[in-house]
């Protein structure tokens, strides 16, 4: 089930890229700024999803 | 307020621009690393979402049965998405006339052929898968026109001997547009039921041997035929070719819509970027200062003593 669940996860990763280059692109002009941007939004974003993750993988162990 | 380093040039042509095709209207302003940023991202998340979803995720209905409000998303992608609302409106038509059977519009047909035949002739006993190509056309018969035709292909079963058939008389052929006219299987026990994608064109028909001048019926074909792509791609899809679709992609399904909502979404910051430039700035600014650490004139902390001195002493002197 979780190998099931894992290859749904993976397509978030090129989705959270795509957010935070346009996002990123939309707040800045300079291409530097918005790649040092973009990166950090990226990073901020999987960290977040991953904590979600690991929460409600906790949460739902024994389930 | 835009930068001034920045020339928007004519700023509502741009946004209409990047509307149309992501990172156009940026292009257009000579902005092409930010062209560059938007075209790959939204259309490649655009792209990508249609591939998985079996480039079947698009289309718009409007319905008081059935709204498809993540089209409203979808469509902010622009061009890529438009075709949708003109076979909207084909589809409605075709829709209204109902399935009225195969039409003069539908002939001749040549296309490959994918499906179950049955022949029952006192000579050639068999049924079985077939694989080949397909060729029907309308003709003057002995009763007015009529379909006749034939099949050429192999049997994928059994001996998977070459199969040649003659083909006339009655024919169920799916309309041209709607998938949900597709046929039920007749022949084929482990497909019946079973619904056709939106992208295949059901096609039914009597297997026929010429004796004495009359076509005997000797069998069936039953099969599907590719729809033309004008009449699959971004059509509405029935209730039945959107289960066949989650029953075949599942989860894919579901990431495919995503993709291409979040692909219109993000085109619409794009949008505003061509209408009003970057929302925080150019980007080279220097970071300001917090307002506490700002300077000010109150006396701070270590001063205040000097200051409180001074003021009675000024205070004496008067």
């Amino acid at each position: 089930m979780l190998l099931a669940n894992q290859n749904v996860l993976w397509y978030l990763l090129p989705l959270a890229i795509a957010i935070s280059l346009v996002y990123s692109a939309s707040r800045f002009e300079l291409p530097e700024r918005i790649m040092h941007r973009a990166i950090r939004l990226f990073l901020q974003i999987v960290l977040f999803m991953g904590a979600v993750f690991a929460v409600l993988f906790v949460l739902s162990d024994g389930l | 307020m835009a930068d001034p380093r920045i020339n928007l040039k004519n700023r509502y042509l741009a946004a209409a621009l990047a509307f149309l095709i992501p990172g156009a209207g940026h292009a257009y302003q000579g902005r092409y690393i930010k062209a560059l940023i938007y075209s790959a991202s939204i259309l490649g998340l655009f792209a990508w979402g249609m591939s998985l979803g079996d480039w079947k995720v698009i289309y718009f209905r409007w319905h008081p049965k059935e709204k498809t409000i993540g089209y409203l998303s979808q469509v902010l992608t622009g061009l890529p998405a438009l075709p949708a609302l003109v076979q909207s409106n084909r589809y409605s038509k075709i829709a209204d006339e109902g399935n009225r059977g195969p039409v003069s519009d539908d002939f001749p047909i040549d296309a490959p052929f994918r499906g179950f035949a049955k022949q029952e002739s006192a000579s050639d006993n068999w049924e079985g898968p077939v694989v080949g190509r397909i060729k029907l056309n309308l003709e003057d018969g002995q009763f007015g026109r009529e379909v006749r035709g034939e099949f050429r292909g192999r049997l994928e079963a059994g001996d998977r001997r070459d199969v040649d058939l003659t083909l006339a008389g009655p024919i169920e052929l799916a309309p041209r547009m709607l998938a949900s006219g597709n046929i039920a299987s007749q022949l084929d026990a482990k497909n019946r039921g079973k619904e056709f994608s939106s992208s295949e064109r059901r096609v039914s028909c009597r297997v026929v041997e010429p004796k004495g001048g009359f076509d005997s019926p000797s069998g069936q074909l039953e099969g599907t035929i590719p729809r033309s792509f004008f009449d699959w791609y971004q059509v509405p899809l029935e209730d039945d070719a959107v289960q066949e679709l989650n029953r075949r992609l599942g989860r894919r399904y579901e990431i495919a819509l995503l993709f291409t909502w979040v692909a219109g979404l993000l085109n619409l910051l794009a949008i505003w970027d061509a209408l009003e430039g970057p929302a925080y700035g150019y980007g080279d600014e220097v970071d300001q200062p917090e307002p506490d650490s700002q300077p000010t004139n109150k006396p701070d902390a270590a001063s205040l003593p000097a200051v409180v001195g001074a003021s009675v002493v000024a205070a004496k002197t008067n």
